[in-house]
């Protein structure tokens, strides 16, 4: 279940490289997440950093606690509890999933996603996969000037995760 | 001319009405698979294997790797639905297992949770990293449910450790060696796993997966499974029973018609030979369900054996030495032989292999029909008998050879055994037992198993089965005994189902574990962040029974089984040595390794040591009926000789095949029936024309049939045919030296 864990993220950050690929430059920025679980009344909120240069990117969390993962050289690695960067089984598929995003492949996001254009240069992706659909509705996917602007992932259980972005000049 | 005819007629009309009324009666099955030959050993561990193991018999396993593994993939699942085989891997939903287990939230806690609730600032980051992961599954299935997270650790931490599979796009998905292999594994109905249904479907799968190999380039197709097997290990036994028995049968028909010259003599030895295998067949249908292929073969024996009594048969009555029917001697010599090559089948009868006994019956039955046939039908063929003078020449030249011999008995008896036992101080022989000898199947096939059970996770584990009067008494014993392995290697790994049911003990260890992190605060962030207060009743504590009704049912009943009288369970464990394994095993009441290969050797073994037993007492016996039969200074001579003969034997077979088996030592026995056969014969008869040219026939027909055998790509079947090619041609040479002068008659 591991993979499934690096696959969200996987997805978010995939939007950012998508970003950087179309700006052709390095960028950082700020995120923060609002994890709202079905039945409460309050969000959980998370926020962190990012950066992505040369092709190595990396997703902080700050707060409330810290954690840090890696996506470099076609691999996952999560940091753990000791400080050590772990590899994380089972998540080498996802870097055909990142080129695929990346090179804006839609034919090959096609094969895993039904892919639907809304109002508010939204796009929602809904996965084919059974191991993604066993968990997530659809993804919702907003872009503010070429940009990624926010991604929310909703589940079957009424549990939704938005994720908005900042980026830095 | 009528009467005789109609006395065959009559004689095989009996005989087929017979076999087809046994047939009807005990309706039996025919069987390939080469387990099923194998003998329960144990009995608990035996019926633990059938609760647990038996549906491996039916399940097949295809790994796709490759470029165009997908496509291949897909197709074959498609060829697989239209053939109606239905792929299984079926593991229940994390939210069935949220729903399953939640009940029990408290009591059920994984080890990673427990190690959080020692401190509360460990808990708190633990339980705002859980939280803070975008999507994680157990969390989002279970927080509803259970606040404090120990639910979602549960069933994430257990299924980290049960599952090595994962899904992709639909595709069962296994990563190994930096390979990635989409797997099919499927259940065959029972039904398509006899000998012929599983030829048929084999070759059809097989045929498909060549197809897809053909379309798709870079592409490996992997398949495993009992069927293939079975469908293997079936059409060689075809092939060698229909080889074998046909081209002996025709050189002997070419013998014969070289001694006789007369087609009647063909049509009487085959006729004997009929006898034999119908009365064999009765006997075996009668008395055993299911009857091997592997019988079969080591039947086609029988052919020889009993044309042997054909030959001294109508050598004596076509030597006319009486008007009507056998002269005293051969009379007496069939008996003997009957009663002597009987009693070493005998040893069969008791043998643990149900391959062994089958063969026995099947040969004494076929013996004693072919005896009777000898001695009530073939008489009456007596006046269209004759010998021709160029087989009766050759006997003569024959007979001035074994007349030489004879006189240099001493010198030469002397120099073999001699010899003998220099060969065997040079080289001494060995045993192998290993259950290998007993498969026929191909490299091929045996390397799929292997990567397969890699990929399975089962090629480095060793199997353990758990007994105990409860279920909580077996949940208990297995904690404390994987408990014991985790001091031995902290690391090793296991597949229990520990994992996901607990004993009551440990449960309510955890729940009392789970109240006092509560009352000391640690789990204060829980409430704190879902606005909601933990759950403070006591929860009740999951049992089999309650498992054994829930979604999780065919998981846990693969894994434990509650019977009225015993619970069983089996656990698979790596990373712990044998050595150590089985020592603590061993310290255990009701806990017993599981190794079939191991266990069917040490079986093979014991069955060996018995029947070089048999072999001694055979020698014995043989002695007691030459001594009460001829003298005891004959006797003394013939048995010196027999022992030549099985020790030379015994010495080149294992010279060739490098060690011997339990076959050889079967081999050896059968030396030793139709040996005292000739010895008796050369006796009672002496070196005459016509009992040199039976026994020199009965040779030569032995040699072809066993001589056929040793051509066998079994290695048990080698042995055997290896072993008596050698100990016939040993006994031909050496028993003409037996002949003395009797001081009784």
């Amino acid at each position: 279940m591991n993979f499934l864990k690096c696959f969200t993220l996987s997805i978010a950050i995939s939007f950012l490289l998508f970003c950087t690929v179309v700006n052709a430059a390095a960028i950082k920025g700020e995120f923060k997440q609002y994890k709202q679980f079905n039945g409460f009344a309050k969000p959980f909120i998370s926020s962190g950093v990012f950066s992505l240069i040369d092709e190595k990117l990396i997703w902080q969390v700050k707060m409330p606690v810290e954690s840090m993962l890696i996506i470099e050289n076609g691999k996952v690695l999560a940091q753990n509890a000791n400080g050590e960067l772990i590899p994380q089984p089972g998540s080498e598929q996802f870097v055909g999933l990142l080129s695929d995003l990346l090179s804006v492949n839609m034919s090959a996001l096609e094969t895993r996603f039904d892919i639907a254009k809304m109002q508010d240069s939204c796009t929602q992706l809904i996965p084919k996969e059974a191991m993604l659909k066993q968990l997530f509705s659809d993804f919702i996917l907003c872009e503010t000037a070429k940009q990624v602007s926010s991604i929310t992932l909703n589940e079957h259980s009424g549990n939704n995760t938005k994720i908005e972005f900042t980026y830095s000049k | 001319m009528t009467k005789r005819i109609t006395v065959i007629v009559g004689w095989f009309s009996s005989l087929i009405l017979l076999f087809a009324a046994a047939f009807w009666l005990s309706k039996p099955t025919f069987s390939a698979d080469m387990f099923s030959l194998l003998p329960k050993s144990h009995s608990q561990i035996a019926h633990a294997e059938d609760v647990f193991f038996q549906q491996n018999a039916n399940r097949i396993m295809f790994s796709f790797a490759g470029n165009n593994k997908n496509k291949a993939f897909d197709d074959f699942q498609k060829w697989l639905d239209d053939n109606a085989i239905k792929s299984t891997f079926n593991f229940p939903s994390v939210n069935d297992l949220a729903q399953t287990f939640s009940p029990f939230k408290h009591a059920l806690l994984s080890d990673t949770y427990k190690q959080t609730l020692s401190k509360k600032t460990t808990f708190e980051h633990y339980y705002l990293e859980q939280l803070n992961q975008l999507g994680n599954p157990f969390v989002s299935a279970t927080l509803s449910k259970d606040t404090s997270l120990s639910l979602a650790a549960f069933i994430e931490d257990n299924l980290k450790q049960s599952q090595l599979f994962t899904l992709e796009q639909g595709r069962l998905t296994r990563r190994l060696k930096g390979v990635e292999y989409r797997v099919i594994l499927a259940n065959l109905a029972p039904e398509n796993l006899g000998v012929n249904k599983s030829i048929d479907l084999a070759g059809s799968i097989i045929k498909q997966i060549n197809i897809l190999n053909k379309t798709y380039p870079d592409l490996s197709i992997t398949y495993s499974g009992v069927l293939f097997h079975t469908a293997e290990n079936a059409k060689q036994a075809k092939y060698e029973m229909s080889l074998f028995g046909g081209i002996s049968l025709l050189a002997l028909i070419a013998m014969v018609f070289w001694v006789f010259r007369r087609l009647n003599s063909i049509l009487l030895a085959s006729f004997t030979v009929l006898s034999a295998l119908i009365g064999g067949a009765i006997a075996m249908v009668l008395l055993f369900k299911t009857i091997h292929l592997l019988t079969l073969v080591f039947a086609v024996t029988l052919i020889g054996i009993a044309i042997d009594y054909a030959f001294h048969g109508m050598t004596d009555l076509a030597k006319k030495e009486h008007e009507k029917g056998y002269s005293k001697g051969t009379q007496s010599a069939l008996l003997l032989s009957l009663i002597t090559t009987t009693l070493g089948y005998c040893c069969l009868l008791g043998a643990p292999l149900t391959l062994l006994s089958q063969v026995g019956v099947f040969v004494i039955a076929g013996l004693v029909s072919a005896w009777l046939f000898t001695v009530l039908v073939l008489p009456l063929w007596q006046s269209t008998l004759t010998l021709s003078p160029s087989s009766l020449l050759m006997s003569q030249k024959l007979i001035k050879v074994f007349l030489y011999c004879n006189s240099l008995k001493k010198p030469i008896l002397i120099t073999l055994l001699v010899l003998i036992s220099a060969l065997f101080l040079i080289k001494p022989i060995s045993f192998n037992d290993d259950v290998k000898l007993l498969n026929a199947s191909s490299e091929h096939l045996m390397l799929n198993e292997k990567k397969h059970l890699l990929l399975l996770g089962q090629w480095n584990s060793q199997i353990v089965f758990m007994f105990a009067d409860s279920d909580e008494v077996l949940l208990q014993k297995q904690e404390q005994f994987l408990k014991r392995l985790t001091q031995l290697n902290p690391n090793f790994k296991h597949n229990s189902i520990s994992h996901w049911l607990p004993s009551l003990q440990k449960q309510s260890d955890n729940q009392a574990l789970f109240k006092q992190a509560k009352n000391k605060g640690i789990l204060d962030i829980a409430e704190r962040i879902t606005g909601q207060a933990l759950e403070s009743t006591k929860s009740p504590l999951l049992t089999y029974e309650t498992l054994a009704t829930s979604a999780f049912k065919p998981l846990l009943l693969s894994q434990m089984v509650v019977e009225s009288e015993q619970s069983i369970t089996w656990v698979s464990i790596s990373g712990i040595s044998s050595d150590q394994l089985i020592n603590e095993v061993e310290k255990n009441n009701g806990i017993y390794l599981y190794n079939k290969p191991k266990q069917i050797s040490a079986l093979l073994s014991d069955y060996r040591e018995y029947l070089l037993l048999s072999l001694v007492l055979a020698g014995f016996i043989s002695w007691l009926l030459f001594s009460w039969r001829f003298t005891i200074r004959i006797a003394l001579l013939q048995v010196t000789i027999l022992s030549v003969v099985v020790l030379s034997m015994l010495w080149v077979c294992n010279a060739i095949q490098g060690s011997l088996s339990l076959f050889n030592l079967l081999g050896a026995l059968l030396v030793i029936a139709l040996a005292i056969d000739y010895l008796v014969f050369y006796q009672i008869n002496k070196l005459e024309p016509k009992n040199v040219l039976a026994i020199s026939l009965s040779a030569a027909s032995s040699m072809w049939v066993f001589g056929m055998l040793s051509a066998s790509d079994t290695p048990a079947i080698f042995s055997f045919g290896l072993s008596v090619m050698v100990g016939i041609l040993a006994i031909y040479f050496l028993s003409p030296l037996s002949v003395l002068k009797p001081q009784k008659e």
